[in-house]
């Protein structure tokens, strides 16, 4: 498989694969939610565990309140039914006893009451947890007109707390205060005795307060640490003891609990209660005013955390179970989708790789079936594409085979052509050499003398001989232009200079036929062009010696100018002329106007051919405007500047490798 | 054409030249011409014997062809410079080759000049003069015209 090592390379992140980047995608849009409800519910657990606290604090509280007043008014029905029995007006009959009072009549009275709480110093209900454990009745004044305890008859209580309110009121609850001649908490319940609508006398019983206590110690409802407890407003003191050990009753304490409740305020909070050192808690505090002290029902803050952690790690357990399913069914469908599309890879890469006949043959979903035919159509055309430029490739190969071999055979017959033509040259040039040396020797006299005859023929052997040598060159330079083998030089000309030169060379030519050699040159003929020297002698004298060869009678005209970044060189001539059919065809190879011509004339007729391919060459040309009978004008025009195509002749090494080739 | 060169008979006088071309013809041709300006010429027809020559004589010029059986002109040039006592005796390339580059690749072989077959006696001992001219032992005899009338 050659998709393992790939994949094992490009490990890099879990996300850049299709199967990684869909579970994981998975995986978090299930663990997501379970986090965002796991998250909501924890936050709703804490409240609710933390009101529902506070609930059941309240409700405690509540309970105990109602305790509390069930209790207060037990005792005053108690009371009041204790004192049903006793005739009213001999209550009061005593009551208005002077301070001086009589035995007999003291004791009449103290009959009376005994009678009525005989044995009953201690009056008890156990219903409504009521105890009396003394009873006695006062005048307005204060004193003790009557007492279970018969001592305390003739003493005032104008000096107890309760005794103004007593005084004023049909029915009063004396909260409960420190007796300090006592040492104890002390409660009060009174009645008073009304006759004609005034107070005469009041009833008064000493409560015990065990049974506070017993209600404020109720424990039900308050789990491990919850606790109902009474602060009296009298200075701080804990009515009720506290569920602690070290925690007396009648020490002043102080908690924002308390605070707030002697404030008159009814409420919740979370604050530090009195232990030492202080421990959190949610508090529920009241005011009671029958007690006038503050009622407190508390729990630790650390208990209902408990109860809170519990509920919270049991959430907890539910969401990290509901993410570990969710990304298990992630995991498992992201897998599915993805195995079908993994196929195509290493598919893919054994196709690149040239195995075109692997087909892909998954069809678990519609959209991967289609994928996947689309893959086989397309490896089929990839196939087919492949076959086909094959055979192209093939086909073109054996054309550029085809080509390089005819190529190679035109490049082949080119050089068979040169080197022919080379050693033509040097053939031909070996008898001539003789031919021409022996014929020099001899009409130089160096081989003794000759006769006139002799010497005439002589001669005549000798200018056909050099007939036969200007042939050769002309070949010669006819196949290097071909060959492109000509060099041309760039080098300043004195054209004045070069047509005097010409007109020494070329008018006793002229002159020995008769003929007149004009030269004109235009006064705005630069002084200097840039050419090659020896191609532009070369043409010259080519149209000039033409011009003097075709011309019997009159003159031959050499005309220099220049116009627009050229010069011309123009040949005029008084001669036969060139008719027009031949105007077409005089500067081709081996043709003069008419082979006659070329009979009568001399020459090979591939002068005006070289001619006109080197001025061609230097960025010029020839041109030839001609009338029967009347002469002809060549005109050869030259840029004034030197002709790109040149190259220096001084590139030995260059021009060695050219002599080698041939 | 038909006057006579202008050229002293003598001109050649106290030269010795060798002259080597594998054709006869070229070899008389050239050979008669040096003559008769008065050289002394010896010939050869490869440039084994030529090399034989030369180490029997002293050559003030030697005048080769290029193509030759045997040994050719650049074969001998070769060894003609490579002697320490010929290496300063100019060589003179006379061949019917005539393409392009045939001069430059001659001088840069080592021969001292190019001449062109064919020759005639005008235009070869012109042409060699041009290039006598530019050696330094040569010098232009006195144009005596009667040596050359007397003969």
């Amino acid at each position: 498989m050659r998709s393992q090592p790939r994949a094992q390379r490009q490990p890099s992140s879990l996300w850049r694969t299709l199967r990684g980047r869909l579970t994981l995608t998975l995986v978090a849009f299930s663990i997501l939610p379970a986090i965002i409800i796991g998250g909501v519910a924890l936050v709703l657990e804490q409240s609710v565990t933390t009101s529902r606290s506070v609930n059941q604090l309240e409700a405690v509280a509540e309970l105990k309140e109602q305790q509390v007043a069930q209790w207060l008014r037990g005792a005053q029905l108690v009371l009041t039914t204790a004192v049903s029995g006793l005739e009213e007006s001999r209550l009061l009959a005593f009551n208005g006893l002077p301070s001086s009072y009589q035995v007999a009549q003291r004791g009449e009275w103290n009959a009376g009451l005994a009678k009525i709480i005989e044995g009953q110093s201690k009056i008890t209900d156990t219903t409504s947890g009521v105890l009396f454990n003394e009873i006695f009745v006062y005048n307005k004044a204060g004193v003790i007109t009557a007492a279970s305890d018969s001592i305390q008859v003739g003493k005032t209580v104008a000096r107890q707390e309760y005794f103004q309110n007593s005084v004023q009121n049909a029915a009063y609850i004396q909260p409960p205060y420190f007796d300090v001649q006592r040492g104890r908490l002390t409660m009060f319940v009174t009645r008073a005795l009304v006759q004609d609508g005034v107070i005469q006398a009041v009833i008064a019983a000493r409560l015990e307060t065990d049974t506070l206590s017993q209600i404020m110690q109720g424990r039900i409802g308050l789990g491990e640490t919850g606790e109902t407890y009474l602060v009296s407003v009298d200075s701080n003191y804990l009515l009720t003891p506290s569920r602690y050990e070290g925690y007396a009753v009648l020490r002043t304490y102080n908690t924002e609990g308390v605070t707030r409740a002697f404030a008159r305020q009814n409420g919740t909070g979370f604050y530090d209660n009195y232990q030492n050192p202080p421990v959190p808690v949610i508090g529920v505090y009241r005011w009671s005013p029958e007690l006038n002290a503050a009622l407190l029902s508390e729990i630790s803050q650390a208990e209902v955390q408990v109860l809170f952690r519990q509920t919270a790690i049991a959430t907890l357990g539910v969401v990290a179970l509901t993410m570990l399913i969710a990304s298990l069914i992630g995991f498992i469908v992201a897998r599915s989708i993805s195995r079908p599309i993994a196929v195509f890879a290493p598919l893919a890469l054994q196709i690149a790789s040239g195995d075109l006949s692997r087909r892909v043959k998954v069809r678990d979903f519609a959209e991967v079936a289609v994928l996947s035919d689309a893959f086989n159509t397309m490896t089929d055309q990839l196939d087919a594409t492949i076959k086909q430029l094959n055979t192209r490739i093939t086909e073109v190969n054996t054309a550029n085979s085809a080509l390089e071999i005819a190529t190679q055979q035109a490049q082949e017959a080119t050089r068979l052509k040169s080197e022919f033509i080379s050693t033509m040259s040097h053939e031909l040039r070996t008898p001539l050499n003789a031919i021409s040396g022996f014929t020099g020797i001899m009409l130089q006299g160096m081989a003794g003398e000759i006769d006139q005859e002799a010497q005439h023929m002589l001669e005549r052997i000798d200018s056909n001989s050099v007939r036969l040598l200007r042939l050769i060159n002309n070949i010669l330079d006819l196949t290097r232009i071909e060959a492109g083998r000509v060099e041309l030089s760039s080098e300043p000309i004195t054209l004045r200079e070069s047509a005097s030169s010409w007109e020494t060379q070329l008018s006793n030519l002229a002159q020995e036929k008769g003929l007149a050699f004009v030269v004109n040159i235009d006064p705005g003929l630069p002084t200097m062009v840039l050419g090659d020297p020896d191609r532009i002698d070369q043409i010259a004298v080519n149209l000039l010696s033409n011009a003097i060869k075709f011309t019997e009678k009159g003159s031959v005209t050499l005309s220099l100018r220049a116009d627009g970044g050229r010069w011309m060189m123009e040949v005029a001539d008084t001669g036969i002329g060139i008719p027009p059919h031949a105007l077409g065809y005089i500067f081709d190879e081996f043709r003069q106007v008419d082979g006659s011509s070329t009979r009568a004339y001399g020459g090979s007729g591939l002068g005006l051919a070289i001619a006109r391919n080197l001025a061609r060459m230097m960025g010029g040309n020839i041109t030839v405007n001609s009338t029967m009978g009347e002469g002809s004008v060549f005109t050869a025009s030259f840029p004034i500047a030197a002709s790109t195509r040149t190259r220096p002749l001084t590139d030995v090494n260059e021009q060695v490798k050219v002599a080698t080739r041939e | 054409m038909n006057k006579p060169p202008p050229i002293p008979r003598n001109t050649l006088e106290n030269w010795t030249i060798l002259v080597i071309d594998d054709e006869n013809d070229g070899v008389e041709v050239a050979s008669r011409i040096l003559r008769f300006y008065g050289a002394q010429v010896h010939t050869a027809t490869n440039g084994r014997e030529a090399l034989a020559l030369v180490s029997t004589h002293k050559f003030r010029l030697i005048i080769s062809d290029l193509s030759m059986p045997i040994m050719d002109g650049w074969q001998f040039i070769e060894v003609i410079k490579k002697n320490r006592a010929t290496t300063d005796t100019p060589v003179i390339a006379l061949t019917a080759h005539a393409m392009p580059g045939d001069r430059e690749r001659a001088m840069a072989a080592g021969f001292y000049n190019h001449l062109t077959k064919p020759l005639t006696p005008a235009t070869f001992m012109s042409d060699l003069l041009r290039l006598l001219i530019t050696l330094p032992d040569f010098e232009m005899p006195n144009n005596n015209k009667s040596s050359s009338e007397t003969k």
